[in-house]
């Protein structure tokens, strides 16, 4: 038996916002509340000083037709609450990961190859993450469409998020801070990682947020993380490191949860009828992939011999053609 | 033992935050940075911009998350417990209404804005802010949406807050104003909404909301209103910081600077005239007068306590300022008769006031009520009790620049309306008082440009000519005109009746 409360229950008068009734005909989830149509759509009063050639909001920022954006929901349904917690039980995740391998001492004990490792390859790529994030924002700026562009801004804000927690790795290390000086200086000048700083940059002067969601969502985050985290912890985990590799499963994991909005917004684009946005994402796809498939190879080519890296490299570029299958192949 | 260094705060923020960027060499840097240069502020330095706030993104995902942990168990309370019937009556809605169709959807804005700027920004202190501040302007769109929800199942003026705020014609005051900041530079884009809107004139255009809100017994916008105070303080911060940074980088940005203040200055006064009209009429639970707020939050705490500190780096108090002084004694009662008076097409609905309330503005406004006000409401409720309703036939000429219908006197005289003009490419523009004149005059090609409703409802842009095609096109339900007898009214009185009251 339950019991049973007598509740003032007031009958609503309407369901939910106008956009509600007419487009689900029940009532709305908060990521729907907060996110369908909730952008201005018209009647801007000035055009950009900065680009008088566009409206405030504008569908031609980029070649892509997003036809209706609120046909895209993010499958993780994601608004700012639930961002928020998801990523803070991410975070603390990883707190405890990294808090386990400090009491087992397990960074102080790797050996110097791996040490190597994180000095030099991953602590660098914090600010190949900065360079993503920038990108994101610029989505997050210029998008049409609240669904879109909040996906973007998360992204954009995690991947910030992981330059800092690439910077925690380092701060592991009793030279920490040295070794975050001195990855600056790699990252500007050691041979192995300029295609990817190249890459960046050449992403980062583009006006068209359609194919930098291309380069840096649909070809490098796939082409990276699987092989470069994934494949360091398995690697790693095979040497004997479990304790200290184990925390690059964050970014792995953040990897997998931030594909299924960008897969899920491929579907969307190939789904808008009477658009040639296939053919856009194919050519963009085209276009980058070699570049990001030459940045990755020269970094991972850069690896201590105790690694496998023509394996983490494989595992790259296997991932990367489950999103060329998804747009349909290349031209 | 442990290998790891311990950091203090400060080092450890350092650390994870600063030399993040990074200066491009495959890529000219003015091209990744293509947008900051035609204000013509000059920077020399940007690593003497410091982020006051020390917060990593997981610090910040942790205090945010906590911080909507509780909001939303407070909603989730106030939902399942009919917490819309506690409100102090049902007039205090249409100051939530005029907050979600005006205030929210520049939050949106705002957050846009902010991505801009975190994208486009040189120097990585700031951008950082602006990351920040853009999520956190995300976050009070939407648990502003989420705290008025419940309150649009029962009632009206909610149901399009977005199509309203992009159509209507007293929106298009919030909707240009903050139109008119986002279209501009970044470094104008900081003074106009960082220092202008969210420090200079925060408590004039944002608080009173929450304040009514919490002496209205609406929960939850008094809510949102406590859990925004600690990322609206970093928001005032960095309003200061920005102004500072500039005017310390470079002498040549004194003037440059404090034309920006001079203009949003008057641009947001202009806006904060609805804020005035709300508090003063729409609150049936005042928490002070317009006149009052004026001379605590805006002359008290700006012009003698924050001015004096800018003096030193050359910067005066805002042009016409001395005309806001004045205006105080008589804007909210002027921008509330022009509400009232086009009531039937505006998307929340208006009274006239309660006898008690019309003591309560003769005292608060000695000078100017009984004399210039007093005798407009005593007609408009004679009219009203012999069952008619007075509303204004015809539409009215709006102020190019902040939009708000001319319906401004001269200072010392309540019945000569002010009309200023000028004349830009052989056309002729009318502006609403020397403020608004002056900002068109210093930007014509960009005021020219304002879609103004009222022009575009004559030239058949809105639906049709006549006044029910507008309202259709405004998708109006029963949410403009009189209260009382609105289904507001009458669900209220209902839901009040219902039950057993011993």
């Amino acid at each position: 038996m339950a019991y049973e409360i007598k509740q003032n229950v007031v009958d609503p008068v309407r369901v939910g916002f106008d956009w509600v009734e007419r487009r689900l005909g029940r009532p709305a989830n908060r990521y729907e509340e907060g996110s369908i149509e909730v952008q201005q759509e018209e009647n801007f009063h000035y055009r950009p000083l900065w680009d008088p050639e566009h409206e405030i909001f504008d569908r031609s920022y980029t070649a892509l037709d997003v036809g209706d954006p609120y046909n895209f929901l993010d499958p993780r349904q994601y608004y700012y609450y639930t961002y928020n917690q998801a990523r803070n039980k991410a975070a603390e995740h990883q707190q405890s990961t990294l808090s386990y391998a400090e009491e087992f001492n397990a960074f102080a004990s790797l050996p110097e190859d791996l040490i190597k490792v994180f000095a030099e390859t991953l602590t660098p790529l914090r600010h190949l993450e900065y360079g993503m994030q920038m990108v994101m924002v610029q989505m997050s700026a210029f998008a049409w469409g609240t669904t879109i562009e909040q996906a973007a801004i998360y992204s954009g804000f995690d991947h910030l998020g992981n330059a800092q927690q690439l910077s925690k790795l380092a701060l592991q290390f009793e030279n920490g801070v040295e070794i975050l000086d001195e990855a600056k200086t790699q990252w500007m000048e050691r041979e192995a990682l300029q295609p990817l700083r190249r890459y960046i940059e050449d992403v980062l002067v583009l006006s068209d947020w359609g194919e930098q969601f291309v380069a840096v969502s649909a070809v490098l985050s796939p082409l990276m993380y699987p092989s470069l985290y994934r494949g360091l912890e398995t690697q790693g985990v095979g040497l004997g490191e479990g304790l200290s590799m184990s925390t690059l499963r964050y970014f792995y994991d953040w990897y997998l949860d931030d594909q299924k909005w960008v897969r899920s917004f491929i579907s969307h684009l190939l789904s808008v009828e009477n658009s040639s946005n296939q053919e856009f994402l194919r050519t963009a796809f085209e276009k980058w992939s070699p570049g990001a498939e030459l940045a990755l190879r020269t970094l991972l080519d850069d690896l201590p011999d105790s690694l496998d890296s023509s394996e983490m490299m494989a595992q790259g570029i296997s991932e990367l053609q489950v999103v060329e299958e998804l747009i349909g192949g290349r031209v | 033992m442990t290998t790891k260094k311990k950091l203090s705060t400060k080092e450890n923020y350092r650390a994870m935050v600063r030399g993040l960027d990074w200066e491009p060499t495959y890529q000219k840097h003015s091209d990744i940075y293509p947008f900051h240069t035609f204000e013509g502020i000059k920077i020399h330095d940007w690593d003497a911009w410091e982020d006051p706030f020390r917060m990593t993104i997981e610090t910040y995902w942790k205090y945010q998350a906590e911080k909507d942990r509780r909001f939303y168990a407070v909603l989730d309370g106030f939902t399942q417990s009919q917490g819309h019937l506690n409100i102090s009556d049902a007039r205090y809605l249409n100051a939530l209404k005029l907050f979600i169709q005006g205030v929210t959807p520049l939050e949106y804005m705002a957050h846009r804005g902010f991505s801009r700027l975190a994208r486009f920004m040189p120097g990585s202190a700031p951008r950082f802010a602006a990351l920040a501040q853009s999520m956190d302007e995300l976050r009070h769109a939407q648990t502003e949406i989420h705290a008025l929800s419940p309150y649009n199942r029962y009632y009206e003026g909610f149901h399009s807050m977005r199509l309203w705020h992009d159509r209507v014609w007293y929106l298009s005051v919030p909707k240009s104003f903050f139109d008119d900041a986002v279209s501009s530079g970044p470094f104008e884009f900081l003074t106009a909404i960082s220092f202008g809107f969210e420090y200079l004139l925060t408590n004039l255009l944002f608080v009173p909301f929450m304040s009514g809100a919490s002496f209205n017994g609406d929960l939850t916008t008094m809510t949102f209103g406590f859990s925004a105070q600690s990322d609206e303080s970093r928001h005032m911060t960095l309003g200061l910081e920005a102004v500072r940074f500039m005017l310390e980088q470079d002498e040549d940005n004194v003037p440059i600077v404090q034309a920006w203040i001079d203009k949003w200055f008057w641009r947001s006064y202009r806006v904060a005239a609805l804020v005035a009209a709300m508090m003063d009429y729409l609150l049936p639970r005042k928490f002070m007068s317009w006149k009052e707020a004026f001379e605590l939050y805006f002359e008290e705490q700006m012009l003698n306590g924050l001015f004096p500190d800018l003096a030193f780096y050359g910067i005066r108090p805002p042009m016409h300022v001395e005309q806001a002084v004045k205006e105080k004694e008589y804007l909210s009662h002027q921008v509330y008769w022009v509400l009232y008076s086009f009531s039937y097409a505006a998307m929340f609905h208006t009274t006239t006031p309660e006898p008690q309330e019309l003591e309560w503005f003769s005292e608060k406004y000695p000078e100017t009520f009984d004399k210039a006000f007093r005798p407009l409401w005593e007609k408009a409720s004679s009219i009203a009790e012999s069952g008619g309703r007075f509303y204004f036939q015809g539409l009215p000429q709006l102020c190019q620049v902040c939009q708000i219908p001319m319906a401004f006197t001269e200072a010392g005289d309540p019945t000569k309306h002010v009309q200023k003009s000028s004349s830009y490419k052989d056309e002729i523009y009318w502006t609403c008082s020397d403020g608004c004149k002056w900002i068109f005059d210093r930007e014509p090609e960009k005021y020219v440009q304002a879609w103004l409703p009222v022009h575009e409802i004559y030239k058949g842009n809105c639906g049709g000519p006549s006044v029910p095609e507008v309202l259709t096109w405004y998708n109006d339900k029963g949410d403009s005109g009189e209260f009382k007898g609105s289904n507001d009214d009458k669900n209220w009185k209902r839901w009040h009746s219902e039950g057993v009251e011993l």
